[in-house]
C-alpha cells in the first residue's frame, strides 16, 4: 500500500448520476466521455460508482452539457 | 409407560423444591430477570394471502385501551426532539419499509433543512407478502398516529399524512375512527390526514408518494436531492414506514428503551400472511415452528418477500433474526420482514419465474435498463422454468443480465436479488429442467406464492 503524503482535497470531486428516468438511451453521452461512461446492452449508460477522478470530471462535465434529455447529475450527495 | 410409573413421575413433578437448592436459585435468577414479552403485537393477526382481509386478529385499539398499554403520548417540543432524535440513534432504527436506511440520518437531514414541512407514514404495503404495516394500521392505529405526531413535532412540519393503497378499507376506516378519537382528546399538535394511492407495488415507493403527493402520477422519480431536503412543495419531506414510525412512539415515551420490541415479521403459508412480533434471539426455525407447525417440509425459504433472497432451508433454520436485521450493508435481510417457507412438493424455479414476471409487470417502465432489463430477466426465468432453453448458454445470459439491472427505485435491483439467490439455491432443480426440457414435477404446475392480479 502507497503512502499518500499529500494533504486531503477539501472537497472530493462530485459522483456522476445518471437520471435512469429522464435518460432516453441517446448514447452521445458515452460518445464524449468514453473514459467514464460505458453503454450497456441495450444502449443506456452506465456511470462509475464512486467520485470521478480529475480527468474523468472534465469529460463528464462535457457530456453532462450535450445531454439532450438533461440526465446526468455531478452531485455531491452521496 | 406403567401406572407406576406414571405415578413416580407425578410424584416428582410435584415435590416442592427446597428453599435454597441448585435448582430453585437457578429458577429465581430466571425469574429475576423478566421474560420477552411483544410489544407492538400481542396476539398473531392472520390475513388473506390473496386479498389481503382479516381472517382472524384482533380489533383496533380505542384511545383509552391505548393509554392504558403504553400510556400517554408524550410532546416532543424541540429540547426533546433532540432528545428522541439521540435516542433514535442510539438504538440504531433503521427503516422498516424494507431499506432499513437509519432513521436518524433521515430526520437530521430534515432537520438541518429547516421546518415547515411534511410527514408522511407510508403505509402502501407494497411488497404482496407483507401485511405487517396493515396489522398494525389495523390494529395500533394510535400507536403508528403517535409515532407521526412526535416525528411531526420534531421535524417542526406543517402538516402529516397517512399515505395507504386505495384497497386498505380496514386500516383507512381504523385510522380515520382513531383521528376522530384523538380530536375530542387533543392528542394532536400537526394536523394529520389520511390520502390513498392507487393498488400497485409502486405506491409505497418514497419517491413515488411523494411525486404523487406533490400533484403527480405515483411512479418513482430520479431526485438529484433527497426529499428529506425538497420533497412536496419544495419543503422537507420526511417519508416513515408505519412500523418505523410506531418505534418512535414507544422510544418517545418515559422508559421507551426499557423493554424493546421484537422482530415483526410476516409469514406466508398455506395462502395466509400471519403477523407475528418475534424475539430477536429466535431462528427462522423457531418462528416456523411456532407459526405454521403444519406446514409441509420445507425445502427452502425466501427472506425478504419478492425482492430478497432464497435460501436452503437446511442452512437458513440456525439462522436468528438478529443475524439477518442487520441494516442495508447485509446481502441477506429481513427486508420488510417477510418470510416465506417453500413446500418441498413446490418447485423453486417456477415460484421465482412467477414473481419475476409479477415485478416486470409492475415496473413503471420509465427507466430503460428496468424496462428492457425487468422484462429480458421475467422471460429467460420463464423459458428456463419451462424447459423452452435447453442450453447451458443462458445461465451465463442471466448472469451478465443481472449486472445491468438498475434504475431509479429499487424494483430492478430486487428482481435480480431474488434472481441471483434463486440461481444458487435452485442449481439443481435447473440442471434438472435443463436436462429434462420440462420441470420435474407433475404438470400443469401452478405457483404457491400468492401473485396480485392472479386468480389463486
Amino acid at each position: 500500500m502507497t503512502r499518500d503524503n499529500r494533504a486531503p482535497a477539501a472537497t472530493p470531486n462530485p459522483r456522476l448520476r445518471v437520471d435512469a428516468v429522464a435518460c432516453a438511451g441517446i448514447g452521445i453521452c458515452a460518445y464524449l466521455a468514453p473514459d467514464t461512461l460505458t453503454l450497456d446492452s441495450w444502449g443506456f449508460p452506465i456511470a462509475p460508482p464512486g467520485h470521478l477522478t480529475a480527468r474523468q470530471l472534465r469529460s463528464a462535465r462535457i457530456a453532462a452539457a450535450a445531454c439532450p434529455k438533461r440526465a446526468l447529475h455531478l452531485t455531491r450527495s452521496t | 409407560m406403567s401406572a407406576a410409573g406414571r405415578r413416580l413421575l407425578h410424584a416428582v413433578d410435584q415435590r416442592p423444591e427446597p428453599p435454597d437448592s441448585p435448582t430453585a436459585r437457578i429458577l429465581r435468577r430466571a425469574g429475576s430477570r423478566p421474560a420477552w414479552q411483544p410489544v407492538l403485537l400481542d396476539t398473531v393477526a392472520v390475513y388473506s394471502a390473496h386479498d389481503r382481509t382479516l381472517l382472524r386478529g384482533p380489533r383496533p385499539e380505542p384511545l383509552p385501551a391505548h393509554h392504558h398499554r403504553y400510556g400517554q403520548r408524550p410532546r416532543t417540543s424541540w429540547t426533546q426532539g433532540d432528545r428522541l432524535l439521540d435516542l433514535i440513534e442510539s438504538v440504531g432504527l433503521t427503516g422498516r419499509g424494507g431499506a432499513h436506511f437509519p432513521a436518524a440520518t433521515k430526520w437530521r437531514t430534515a432537520l438541518n433543512a429547516g421546518g415547515g414541512g411534511t410527514v408522511v407514514a407510508n403505509g402502501a404495503e407494497g411488497e404482496p407478502a407483507s401485511a405487517k404495516d396493515t396489522a398494525l394500521l389495523e390494529h395500533r392505529p394510535h400507536l403508528v398516529l403517535d409515532g407521526l405526531s412526535c416525528a411531526a413535532e420534531a421535524v417542526d412540519a406543517r402538516e402529516a399524512i397517512v399515505w395507504l393503497h386505495h384497497s386498505a378499507v380496514n386500516a383507512r376506516r381504523s385510522l380515520l375512527a382513531a383521528l376522530r378519537e384523538r380530536r375530542t382528546g387533543a392528542v394532536d399538535t400537526v394536523p394529520i390526514r389520511v390520502t390513498v394511492g392507487p393498488d400497485a407495488y409502486l405506491t409505497g415507493e418514497s419517491s413515488a408518494l411523494v411525486r404523487a403527493l406533490d400533484g403527480g402520477p405515483a411512479l418513482p422519480t430520479f431526485n438529484p436531492v433527497p426529499a428529506a431536503v425538497r420533497g412536496i412543495g419544495n419543503r422537507p419531506t420526511l417519508v416513515h414506514n408505519v412500523e418505523t414510525l410506531a418505534r418512535v412512539a414507544l422510544l418517545a415515551r418515559p422508559g421507551g428503551t426499557a423493554q424493546p420490541p421484537g422482530v415483526l415479521l410476516t409469514v406466508l403459508a398455506d395462502d395466509e400472511l400471519r403477523v407475528v412480533e418475534a424475539p430477536p434471539r429466535a431462528t427462522l426455525g423457531d418462528v416456523l415452528a411456532k407459526v405454521a407447525p403444519d406446514r409441509p417440509a420445507t425445502s427452502a425459504i425466501l427472506v425478504g418477500g419478492y425482492g430478497g433472497s432464497w435460501l436452503p432451508w437446511d442452512d437458513a433454520a440456525h439462522l436468528r433474526l438478529t443475524q439477518l436485521d442487520s441494516g442495508p450493508a447485509s446481502s441477506i435481510s429481513l427486508g420488510a420482514g417477510v418470510i416465506a417457507p417453500l413446500p418441498a412438493h413446490a418447485c423453486g424455479l417456477v415460484e421465482t419465474a412467477a414473481v419475476l414476471d409479477y415485478l416486470h409487470r409492475s415496473s413503471a417502465r420509465q427507466c430503460g435498463p428496468c424496462m428492457f432489463g425487468t422484462r429480458e430477466l421475467a422471460d429467460r426465468l420463464e423459458h428456463l422454468a419451462r424447459g423452452d432453453d435447453h442450453h447451458r448458454a443462458a445461465i451465463r445470459k442471466i448472469d451478465r443480465l443481472l449486472d445491468e439491472l438498475r434504475g431509479a427505485c429499487g424494483l430492478p435491483y430486487a428482481a435480480a436479488q431474488l434472481a441471483r439467490t434463486a440461481l444458487t439455491v435452485f442449481a439443481d432443480e435447473i440442471g434438472e429442467h435443463l436436462q429434462r426440457g420440462r420441470c420435474s414435477r407433475p404438470l400443469p404446475y401452478h405457483p404457491l406464492l400468492p401473485i396480485p392480479g392472479r386468480p389463486g
